[in-house]
């Protein structure tokens, strides 16, 4: 429960860090998502 | 009571009882759930190996019908693989990282929370698919169709059991390299990294670029069974074929998911116990690259069979004898990390040393099956069983258990029963052999795997890989008592518990604090 504020402790000055962290996690999110729909995509025309 | 002093008191507190483990967002926390649901996996999936071993004891149908035979060697699989090995090492990722590189916890703290408990559900749901009608999945855990679109009423939730499997895997994937990117102590460059974490970072890269692709291939069976598409059906136009791509473009990086991180347990063992540092570290980091990148494109050697043409086969071939390479490297280092160490063996180095032997037994039998023309005669056979057995039991599930002696000191406080260990490790490394080692001769003979019956010639070696494997099973109970009895209590352990144990984790009390590095340590 505590976890979070603790890390915002840990990056405390290090605002950019902290921002960092969590575009990553969106983008590499994304990034499975694409290849998930990818996948699909060329299966379905034939491209695979 | 000022706002700083009524945080830090908050930081402290954490729920007792059950509802601790339910909303906890502590990466030890996290890491024990884990470590406990890839212990109870293990012995599930484990009781699905007996049965598999009872049944082939003798030639003849003995116990259970072909059917349930076929689902027992499907769901052992998948639970093996996505129930045990992989929440494991998923595990060992959460209590370690964060202390190897100086963090206070994972950096998304409650995603980890989530990345946990989607598991339980999606294996009671994989489980009780075995009591629906038509039973349980039984057309092999590469769910092949058109085979697999046979499977009766638990089609549906294997595949969602499944992609909630690989949505679990993926959040913690983007943890692990958040954190790992993010969160290192000040002066922790990356080629300072702790092997594991490596290994580990590599690992993740992995699991984004492939989970998604199983999660793909088994939404495109969905559509192709209930909503009329012809993604894998040759009268609508498709190629049953291109699941078999689709799925070993995923699978193969998949067995280097299971054993990268293996690696670089070893590597954080051996040095240890031979009192040196890990000899050609940084070739060591390149080789992990180099079996990474390899393993994207070696995925057609698991079906040589189904016909290609000879320029796929070649490049299929060499490709693969390629990894060797990198391979060899690793093993070069180990061996020469020993190498005029001043070595002592306790369990965890025993289960090291078993690893790097065993495991190389596994390596050589792979490079057997990369060769295109001899792949004819082994494809499908007990020859293909005993490969990745070694790799994935003698390789995979004793790193595991060597990591749970190395470092359960460190979690628990208590030094585990070091007699035990040793005759836990000895009893395993001789059975383990016993079961497996046959089978190769099982294969080379012809006898095909995921087979309830047999032709009476191949009597003899089940019946001793039987023995085995029931010997090996009891033996795992061994374990379990082991690790309860150092969680219950034990002789304290220091420190920094190994002699010659270097990293940040060492410089953390036994038990560690709930929260690992409240102020960054700093790294020479």
């Amino acid at each position: 429960m505590a976890a979070p504020r603790l890390v915002e402790m840990m990056t405390t000055g290090q605002d950019d860090r902290k921002r960092q962290a969590r575009w990553m996690a969106v983008l590499l999110a994304l990034v499975a998502i694409a290849v998930y729909a990818g996948f699909i995509w060329m299966t379905a025309k034939g491209m695979l | 009571m000022n706002t700083a002093t009524t945080h830090d008191a908050h930081h402290e507190e954490h729920q007792g009882g059950l509802l601790r483990w339910v909303f906890t967002t502590n990466h030890k926390d996290i890491g024990t759930l884990y470590l406990l649901f890839a212990l109870l996996m293990f012995i599930v999936g484990g009781a699905m190996a007996m049965i598999i071993r009872a049944e082939l004891f003798q030639p003849g149908l003995q116990f259970v019908d072909p059917q349930f035979f076929n689902s027992m060697t499907t769901m052992h699989a998948l639970v093996m693989i996505f129930g045990a090995v992989m929440p494991a090492f998923v595990g060992l990722a959460n209590w370690l990282i964060p202390m190897m590189i100086g963090a206070p916890d994972m950096a998304l703290p409650r995603m980890n929370n989530w990345s946990f408990w989607i598991l339980p559900f999606a294996f009671t749901m994989l489980l009780s698919t075995l009591f629906m009608e038509g039973g349980g999945p039984a057309g092999g855990w590469t769910l092949y169709p058109p085979l697999v679109l046979q499977t009766g009423n638990a089609f549906p939730f294997v595949i969602f059991s499944i992609h909630l499997m690989g949505i679990s895997s993926i959040m913690g994937a983007i943890n692990v390299i958040v954190t790992i990117v993010n969160m290192r102590a000040p002066g922790m460059t990356l080629m300072k990294m702790p092997l594991f974490v490596w290994t580990w970072l590599i690992t993740a890269y992995l699991l984004i670029a492939v989970m998604p692709v199983l999660a793909g291939a088994v939404t495109m069976l969905l559509t192709d069974r209930f909503f009329d598409t012809s993604f894998f059906n040759a009268a609508g136009g498709g190629d049953p074929v291109m699941f078999q791509h689709i799925f070993w473009f995923f699978g193969h990086p998949e067995v280097y998911i299971l054993i990268l991180p293996a690696f670089g347990i070893v590597s954080q063992i051996i040095p240890t116990f031979a009192r040196k540092p890990l000899f050609g570290y940084s070739s060591m980091v390149y080789a992990t690259a180099s079996i990474a990148f390899l393993s994207f494109i070696v995925w057609a050697h698991h079906m040589f069979t189904v016909g290609m043409p000879l320029a796929g086969e070649l490049f299929f071939m060499y490709a693969t004898m390629l990894i060797a390479v990198p391979t060899g490297v690793k093993v070069f280092n180990w061996v020469s990390t020993m190498w005029k160490g001043a070595m002592t063996f306790e369990t965890p180095m025993l289960f090291a040393v078993g690893f790097v032997v065993m495991f190389t037994i596994g390596g050589f039998s792979g490079l057997m099956l990369a060769i295109a023309p001899v792949d004819f005669q082994y494809h499908d056979t007990y020859f293909v069983v005993a490969h990745f057995h070694y790799v994935l039991v003698t390789g995979a599930v004793f790193a595991i258990m060597g990591a749970t002696y190395y470092w359960l000191p460190k979690w628990t406080g208590h030094m585990y029963d070091e007699r035990l260990g040793k005759l836990h490790f000895w009893l395993s490394a001789i059975f383990v052999n016993i079961l497996f080692f046959p089978q190769h001769f099982l294969g080379l003979a012809g006898m095909p795997r995921r087979i309830p019956d047999y032709s009476i010639q191949f009597t003899e070696f089940n019946q001793i890989s039987s023995i085995g494997g029931f010997a090996f099973g009891l033996t795992q109970l061994l374990f379990v008592y082991i690790v309860i009895k150092t969680i219950r209590g034990g002789a304290r352990a220091t420190d920094r518990v190994w002699e010659g144990a270097h990293g940040l984790e060492w410089t953390l009390p036994s038990p560690p604090p709930y929260h690992s590095f409240q102020t960054a340590p700093e790294i020479k």
